[in-house]
């Protein structure tokens, strides 16, 4: 026998959420809905003997889905006819509450009731009797505080006296009419008749024959008809709560949030207070992150050292050393700031603040096509493009989420840095002041920023008026009270966001770690080894062994499959000022922007190197082409400055794009455009530049 | 193509082009299992889609 | 007849009607229960004077100039 089923049903912000998991506790499970990027979150319970499927829709103002959140929600209840549903109302809110219930409520259909936010309620002034409310409906009612437990494991003992709701509901004429037209409940009707509304999916959710009645409707009847069924949900909604209330209550307006927005929300103060929390978000991203990036890149160091020193000289050695640690290197070296972007986005929402920082900055975003709930991805993606990639699902619009996500890789993330020191550093350091102030270097890293705000800008506002254009979704938005998050929440919403990352897009970058290694290892130039073991015979001091090792390193990277592929993109990347060992550097770098700098220092023989490194800096400053002109001038070294601001040089961005838009079309698309970008710009900067005779 | 010169290297390669194979499924979506029949009667790509 | 977004901060109106051309914003707002007869409270407006917030039903909620323009009021009086 299959396990019965309890869904849980509310409007967002109920606190459904919460009381999900003290039911759930441990045995919560997070998935995605099939094909569509909503979490699922369910639980298997046992309840007095008897196996419960719990299952947390998401959260839903009524069942004319306006989101895939909402199709979610709206669809399970239709698939699942026989299943118990938990109806969690809001007590501030409980109007709106108990019309979700008047539309959720049909023949046949099981309901319990959960008041939260009880203690809230009391504080506002608004006392509201479960009992009353209980004897009303016809169904169990109970106030419960939704984290505690022991308050939520006896609604589950409600379940026995679950009943369709008694409810007083004066529909129009034209609902009774189309309902004993089409042979279905008046309920069913009145979900026609807002179904409407949605004439592209009315019929798969509300089957052939009354979608068409209904979208036979003349418009003005139609509109009328609407109208008069939601008049009806409120008035029957409005009437429960009245007799649920003992005294009319005199202001029940919720005090402290009104003073909370006084300073949040005022035209000078809260601007201020907006920009510190944004400055401090991005402040923990940037340098927060940073010792704990710094523990994982020492342990992925160690871990190599420890491999290297246990096991002999050997292919398999580097593969563990150099693909398979440094890959789950690449993927572990996210979690800090995924783990922290969470934290805090879950801080911000659950608190409310969220909501209002998209009120807040709505009119700018509106600005380049997109609404105030993309700001904080945009801004998070300075970061670091992959949990900013993840951050996108706080935005509703499936059209303005996509958007940011495709444009804010374009910002420049901490992984440009290393690649914009080490170069500015080549060709920058020796040039004269800007104005007396300023050094060369500062003024073109500055630009280089300003470069990927603009670039992130421009790219969003022109795909949102191309190819993903569409009317501008409304900007309908609850702004909910405050309240306080609870540290168990947070902490299960940001271990949620992490394992998902780990082993959705991890697996990914993992591999792609693992074939980029073979890629810059095979084919073994078997001649170059003899060469350099030839060298060696008779060599005994350290230094020059040294130096034939990195020049043997350097020699079989140029036979690889990587080096090979630096030469066959060498005659595309000349025009940029570029030669085949940069050409190296940048497929290298594919596994992310700053394994640039090592991949040059194997190129270019100076063994191990980081940014900071002078012999790696000497040796790329004295290069030269092959007809003996200099490699790096200002004018080349701004051409590839300029090729790594925009070029989409990270899979792991890619990996993280492919799972949260659950198929290849994008990121491939995303990889195309920003490649373009990148290689026009740099070409433009370099082929004008020279002509306005710029070396 | 030459063959592996020690046993290191074959595993090696083994598991080089087992993450080779593991990507190419993971970005064609071939499936060596057949996928659990997850519902649906609704499917959800027909609502989301505008006629 | 007035609309919403004429309607001052701090002043309160009654919902005549819900005119948007858009039947499934129309449906979603009458639906968060912006209907004919209900209260609706101006509480303010964002810092560059759009979106703005209302106060109905006993919850907050934004929307924007645009939106509030569809929303016929009368009986405006302030607080």
């Amino acid at each position: 026998m299959s396990a019965s089923k309890l869904l849980l049903v509310g409007n967002p912000n109920s606190g459904k959420t919460t009381l999900f998991n003290a039911l759930a506790g441990m045995r919560a499970r997070t998935g995605n809905y099939p094909g569509i990027t909503v979490e699922k979150r369910s639980a298997s319970l046992e309840h007095q003997g008897k196996a419960l499927e719990l299952i947390d829709l998401p959260g839903t103002y009524s069942l004319t889905p306006n989101s895939p959140d909402e199709e979610v929600a709206e669809r399970e209840l239709r698939n699942c006819p026989e299943a118990n549903v938990l109806v969690v109302v809001d007590a501030t809110a409980i109007s709106r509450g108990l019309y979700l219930l008047t539309d959720v409520a049909r023949p046949g259909r099981k309901i319990t009731v959960a008041l939260t936010m009880a203690d809230e309620a009391k504080r506002r002034g608004i006392e509201i009797s479960a009992q009353a409310l209980s004897e009303t409906l016809n169904v169990p009612v109970r106030a419960v505080d939704a984290r505690d437990r022991e308050a939520a494991r006896a609604l589950l003992r409600d379940l026995e006296n679950a009943a369709e709701v008694t409810l007083d509901l004066d529909y129009p004429g034209l609902v009774t009419k189309l309902a004993r037209d089409a042979d279905v409940p008046e309920s069913e009707a009145a979900r026609a008749v807002m179904g409407a509304a949605h004439p592209e999916s009315i019929e798969e959710r509300l089957g052939d024959s009354l979608a068409k009645r209904a979208l036979a409707l003349a418009p003005e009847e139609l509109a009328a008809a609407q109208e008069a069924v939601a008049c009806a949900r409120y008035a029957c909604t409005e009437a429960l709560k009245s007799a649920a209330t003992s005294a009319p209550p005199k202001a029940t307006n919720d005090t402290r949030t009104e003073a909370i927005d006084r300073v949040l929300l005022h035209p000078i103060l809260g601007l201020l207070v907006f920009a510190l929390v944004m400055g401090l978000l991005f402040e923990g991203l940037f340098s927060g992150a940073d010792p704990f990036i710094e523990l994982i890149e020492g342990a992925v160091g160690s871990a190599q050292s420890l491999v290297r020193t246990m096991m002999g000289e050997s292919v398999l050695r580097d593969l563990i050393t150099d693909g398979v640690i440094a890959g789950v290197g690449n993927v572990v070296v996210f979690v800090p700031q995924i783990a922290m972007l969470f934290l805090a986005i879950a801080f911000l929402e659950d608190s409310g603040y969220l909501a209002r920082v998209a009120f807040l900055i709505d009119r700018v975003m509106r600005g380049i096509g997109l609404q105030g709930g993309a700001f904080v991805p945009m801004l998070s993606g300075f970061a670091c493009a992959v949990p900013a990639v993840m951050g996108t699902r706080t935005i509703a619009s499936e059209k303005d989420r996509l958007v940011t996500m495709l444009a804010l890789p374009l910002t420049s993330c901490s992984a440009r840095l290393p690649v914009y020191v080490l170069i500015i550093a080549v060709v920058f350091a020796g040039e004269s002041r800007v104005l007396g102030i300023f050094s060369m270097g500062a003024v073109v890293l500055f630009s280089m920023y300003m470069l990927s705000v603009l670039g992130a800008l421009g790219a969003a506002a022109i795909m949102r008026r191309t190819i993903l254009k569409g009317p501008t979704p409304p900007f309908v938005m609850e702004l909910p009270p405050y309240r306080m998050p609870t540290l168990g929440a947070l902490l299960r919403i940001t271990w949620s966001k992490v394992k998902g990352f780990l082993i959705d897009a991890g697996s990914v970058i993992l591999a792609l770690s693992i074939v980029l290694w073979a890629l810059l290892t095979y084919p073994v130039h078997e001649e170059s080894v003899a060469h350099y073991a030839a060298q060696r015979e008779g060599v005994t001091d350290a230094a020059e062994l040294e130096a034939i090792d990195q020049a043997q390193r350097a020699a079989l990277l140029e036979h690889s499959a990587a080096g090979s592929l630096g030469k066959a993109i060498e005659p595309i990347i000349e025009p940029l000022g570029m030669d085949w060992r940069i050409g190296v550097g940048i497929v290298g770098s594919f596994a992310a922007r700053e394994v640039l700098v090592s991949t040059l220092g194997i190129v270019f023989g100076s063994g191990e190197a980081d940014e900071e490194s002078e012999s790696l800096r000497e040796q790329l400053s004295s290069a030269t082409r092959a007809d003996g002109s200099q490699l790096m001038t200002p004018l080349s070294g701004l051409a590839l400055l300029i090729f790594f601001v925009f070029a989409c040089q990270c899979m792991s961005t890619l990996a993280a794009v492919k799972r949260e838009t659950q198929s290849w079309k994008w990121p491939l698309f995303m990889f195309g455009y920003m490649t373009v970008l990148a290689y026009v710009s740099a070409l433009l900067v370099y082929q004008v530049g020279g002509m306005m005779g710029f070396t | 193509m030459r063959m592996p010169s020690s046993a290191g290297e074959a595993i090696a390669w083994v598991i080089v082009a087992l993450a080779a194979i593991y990507l190419v499924t993971r970005f064609t979506g071939i499936r060596w299992r057949p996928k659990v029949l997850q519902k649906p009667d609704v499917p959800l790509s027909n609502l989301t889609k505008k006629r | 007849m007035k609309v919403l977004s004429d309607a001052k901060v701090g002043s309160s109106a009654e919902i005549a009607c819900v005119q948007c051309s858009d039947p499934a914003l129309r449906v979603r707002l009458m639906e968060l229960g912006l209907v004919r007869g209900t209260r609706v409270e101006v509480l303010r407006k964002a810092p560059l004077g759009d979106p703005l917030i209302v106060r109905i039903r006993g919850y907050e909620l934004s929307l924007r100039r645009i939106e509030a323009q569809a929303i016929e009021v009368s009986a405006e009086g302030s607080k």
